[in-house]
């Protein structure tokens, strides 16, 4: 490597800053959100400062190196496994003693280390005292004051790790463990020297002392060299559980030592988020406030959006007829504008719903409410073989189900995230949300709101329903033991929102213009073809391929029409309404999609319905497929998932079908 | 928590008004939203009565909304009265709370005006205002004003 | 002073933990949370449905529910 690269790891616990404080060095725009788990994958950047190129690894927080969930594994694999040149610990000004616990087994891997003491403006407005320069003769080790969020210490940081970096040597600093453990530490570690490869890889004494702490991620590290079994009945013969209390113990020994020296009036006291705590966690307030707040977000997701709809309506509609006017020859004019502006433009009208939706959720993010929606709903969630965690991916699941699988990397148990990934995609995500505007809006105009609400609802029963199924069958057992920090209730900046707001939706208009785009063109040449065909008529391909399905869906109350946009609502929900525009042919004439549904002879208000919980129910998106598979790394399941969802949908659309058929 | 005590009988005079006054609305609005829900009355004697003068469309969820605010709002004052200074916490939450619903009305009626205008629409050429004025917006001058007033407190909770 | 586990303290009350008794990872993540014997523990309050409880331990704020604070033994301070 080049003398003037640098490897850095942004390492500590989580929330603490890591991600913002990355994002500040970078340039980058990775996920922040007030709760502890918001980053769960390693994610490097560069950054050139002073003649260095600096790559900058953030990692998802832990609060040791002993790793319980997938994302603390990465996290700890990094730092242990990767070698990089400077670990940069990001330490929680107003949560010091705990972070120094971090610090304290970092210390003993013998790395070259800094400390970025965040958030130290929050420590000020507390009244702490904090002392820098006792901090750093104390441990040993360079800290720099940061504020991640407002840019403030940024580059000294920088400084001070070009600087560690030219350091010739370091020390690692150690803990002294007590006469009976630390004796037991030089016999394990004359043990590994006889094995040459592992003391260029690891300093021994860390070694040691991590198989004495019983990790047995290193246990299985070594389990291959020639010295494992000797290792083996050292091991056997002292009691690690013992020895883990003792020198965990040992540790905050160490730190509540030097702790009043670095700083001062740093203890716990009333603050406003405990004020704010105490109503919104009320035993009989708590709940009703939690429902309150969701129902204002749907409200406000769905009224507010309305004006602006109509704007981007009129501009459709507008460039559909300019299209259908001007350009010549005529299938062109059709491709354009039955094509692209009548498919495109009906996912484009759901914008201002979508972003004023990932505009709410990421205030719930940034304000700390979302740990507080776990901790208040757990005992729901246990019930139903659930835990608080997993409430966390469902709620993130209204945005999107893809970060929302994702997120379910920080439940410790394997079953507990298996059954979440597998009811996630029953929360109905911000794409499936045109379909119901569009539908419920047209067939029940006046108690539309309502008719949402309930599918929303419906989704989330769904997905309650299911778990408690999965927890007494296949993924039979106790939801694990509930653990979780809630963090201090924050102010959610408007930039913060925005900016979220901004890279979610844009996301949204992306996928418009690519993927929508792509099908909306595939769906037209299907209608159009083959040559001479009536456009969009049963004789065309879309027809044929309408027709073949259509035998399995009509039971539910679908046409071919409808039947094939369902088939092409595979690749992404919001193609479901792009297919219906292409094929209703919302360019042609003054009529928006709503007005030719309505005309519509076969489409009545139980249809809708109908469709609306289809749509719901059925596997969200080639995506969300993808990022099941990989999460739970088997076919089996994501198999599961998607035959699962589509026997749950169809069921529950016959249902609603024929049962409203009946009582007609 | 001293320097509270001196103004927590403002505070108990204010949580049990705006208490009162929420619950007085929510209850109302919920009683009526439940009778047009299950048709038990001829709507528009209602709609030019009572309902009109309080501006309280039927909506049921908005007046549960309105009795929870309220709830808190006296909880506040249940406890302050007990000699608990963290009832303040509640008359704060209540504070912030009925200011969030407050904007979210807003916004709504900002919306449906924008539409209104956009469309130039003939058929809802009835809609003014008054039409979607709910107790939530007027009934929010009270804790804004109390945020105003108290705005500095809040922040000095840190110290 | 009394010995007693944590989930019998009521919110206010405040203790010192003698001893985790948990086994296996649960008392491994417990101690990593700072839950170590000598470590003072508040009780804040418990969820409206009445589990979990949230803790105040360290300077933050932790939640558990009542079946893992069991496994903690503490004297109440007064
Ligand atoms: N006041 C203040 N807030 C900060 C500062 N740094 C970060 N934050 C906020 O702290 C919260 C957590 O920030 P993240 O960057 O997501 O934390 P993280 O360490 O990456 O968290 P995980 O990925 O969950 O481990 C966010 O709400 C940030 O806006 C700071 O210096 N001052
Ligand atoms: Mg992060």
């Amino acid at each position: 490597m080049a003398d003037n690269r640098i490897r850095v790891a942004l390492t500590g616990n989580p929330n603490v800053g890591k991600t913002t404080l990355f994002n500040m060095i970078t340039g980058s725009r990775q996920h922040v959100g007030n709760w502890p788990g918001v980053t769960v994958e390693k994610k490097s950047g560069f950054k050139m400062h002073k003649g260095y190129e600096i790559e900058v690894v953030d990692l998802p927080g832990t609060y040791s190196l002993t790793a319980y969930s997938l994302d603390e594994v990465v996290a700890r694999d990094f730092i242990v496994d990767e070698k990089p040149d400077v670990v940069v610990q990001i330490v929680d000004a107003t949560n010091i003693e705990r972070n120094l616990y971090l610090t304290t087994q970092l210390m003993e891997l013998g790395s070259k280390m800094i400390i970025a003491l965040n958030m130290y403006d929050l420590a000020e407005e507390r009244g702490d005292k904090l002392h820098v320069e006792n901090m750093e003769k104390i441990l040993a080790m360079p800290v720099v004051l940061t504020i991640a969020s407002d840019n403030v210490g940024i580059s000294e940081l920088l400084d001070t790790v070009i600087a560690e970096k030219q350091k010739e040597n370091h020390h690692s600093r150690e803990i002294g463990y007590g006469d009976e453990i630390e004796s037991r530490i030089i016999e394990v570690e004359k043990v590994l020297s006889q094995e040459d490869g592992l003391a260029s890889r690891y300093p021994l004494r860390w070694l040691a002392v991590r198989l004495l702490d019983g990790d047995e991620n290193i246990l299985r590290k070594i389990s291959g060299s020639s010295v494992a079994l000797q290792i083996k009945s050292i091991l056997e013969s002292v009691d690690i559980e013992e020895y883990e209390a003792l020198m965990a113990d040992k540790r905050y020994e160490v730190i509540s030592a030097m702790f009043p020296q670095m700083c001062e009036r740093c203890m716990t006291r009333m603050t406003t988020s405990d004020m704010v705590d105490r109503v919104m966690t009320n035993k009989y307030l708590g709940i009703p406030i939690f429902l309150a707040l969701m129902w204002g977000a749907f409200e406000l997701t769905f009224s507010f959006a309305n004006p602006f709809m109509v704007i981007i309506e009129m501009i459709f509609v507008w460039l559909g007829e300019t299209a259908a006017f001007y350009i010549r020859p005529e299938w062109l004019a059709s491709l354009i504008g039955e094509g692209i502006i009548g498919g495109v433009g009906s996912v484009f009208l759901f914008i201002p719903n979508i972003f004023i939706l990932f505009f709410l959720l990421s205030m719930l993010e940034d304000s700390g409410y979302l740990a507080r929606a776990a901790f208040i709903v757990d005992r729901v969630m246990y019930k139903i073989g659930l835990q608080g965690k997993s409430f966390i991916p469902m709620l993130l699941g209204f945005g999107c189900n893809v970060p929302a699988i994702m997120a379910t990397r920080s439940i410790e148990d394997r079953m507990d995230r298996m059954a979440t990934i597998m009811v996630v995609p029953f929360i109905s995500c911000g794409a499936r949300l045109p379909i119901y505007i569009l539908f419920a809006g047209t067939f029940f105009s006046k108690n539309a709101g309502t008719v949402i609400f309930c599918i929303y609802l419906l989704g989330i029963l769904v997905a309650v329903a299911s778990a408690k199924l999965l927890r007494t069958t296949t993924l039979k057992g106790h939801p694990a033991p509930f653990i979780l920090e809630l963090p201090p209730y924050r102010v959610p900046t408007l930039k913060n929102s925005i900016r979220h707001m901004w890279d979610n939706g844009s996301m949204y208009i992306r996928k418009a213009g690519t993927i929508i785009l792509g099908g909306s063109v595939v769906i037209w040449l299907l209608a159009a073809l083959p040559w001479g065909v009536e456009y969009g008529s049963e004789d065309s391909f879309i027809g044929i391929v309408g027709h073949a399905i259509q035998p399995l869906l009509g039971p539910l109350g679908f046409d071919w029409k409808i039947s094939v946009s369902l088939l092409f609502g595979f690749v992404a929900k919001e193609i479901v309404v792009a297919s219906l525009g292409v094929l209703y042919g919302v360019g042609d004439d003054e009529l928006a999609l709503t007005d030719s549904l309505l005309a519509d002879p076969n489409m009545y208000g139980i249809t809708a319905l109908s469709l609306m919980v289809f749509s719901l129910l059925y596997m969200p998106c080639i995506a969300v497929v993808g990022i099941i598979k990989k999460e739970t790394g088997s076919w089996k399941w994501t198999a599961f998932s998607v035959a699962y969802g589509l026997a749950v949908a169809w069921l529950l659309a016959f249902i609603v079908f024929q049962g409203g058929k009946l009582l007609n | 928590m001293e320097q509270y005590s001196g103004r927590s009988k403002e505070k108990m005079f204010f949580a049990f008004l705006a208490g009162f006054l929420y619950l007085l609305a929510g209850s109302i609005q919920f009683v009526f939203s439940l009778s047009t829900v299950l048709d038990l009355f001829p709507v528009n004697s209602f709609e030019n009565g009572l309902i009109g003068l309080l501006f309280a469309p039927s909506d049921l969820i908005g007046s549960l909304i309105l009795v929870l605010i309220g709830s808190i709002f006296l909880y506040g004052l249940i406890e302050l009265r007990n000699g608990l200074n963290e009832g303040i916490a509640y008359v704060y939450v209540g504070i912030l709370i009925s200011i969030l619903f407050t904007v979210v009305y807003v916004l709504v009626i900002a919306g449906n005006w924008m539409e209104l205008y956009l469309l130039n629409d003939t058929e809802i050429c009835g809609w003014d205002i008054l039409y979607d004025l709910r107790p939530a917006i007027y009934l929010g001058i009270l804790p804004l004003c109390g945020y105003l007033i108290w705005r500095k407190e809040f922040r000095a909770m840190n110290k | 002073m009394v010995e007693s586990t944590l989930n019998d303290l009521r919110p206010g009350e405040k203790a010192r933990i003698i001893k985790v008794l948990a086994k296996g990872t649960v008392r491994r993540k417990l101690m990593d949370m700072g839950m170590v014997p000598g470590s003072e523990i508040e009780v804040v309050r418990t969820a409206p449905l009445g589990d979990p409880i949230e803790f105040r331990i360290k300077g933050y704020s932790l939640s558990m529910r009542k079946q893992e604070a069991v496994n903690v033994v503490v004297e109440t301070i007064v």
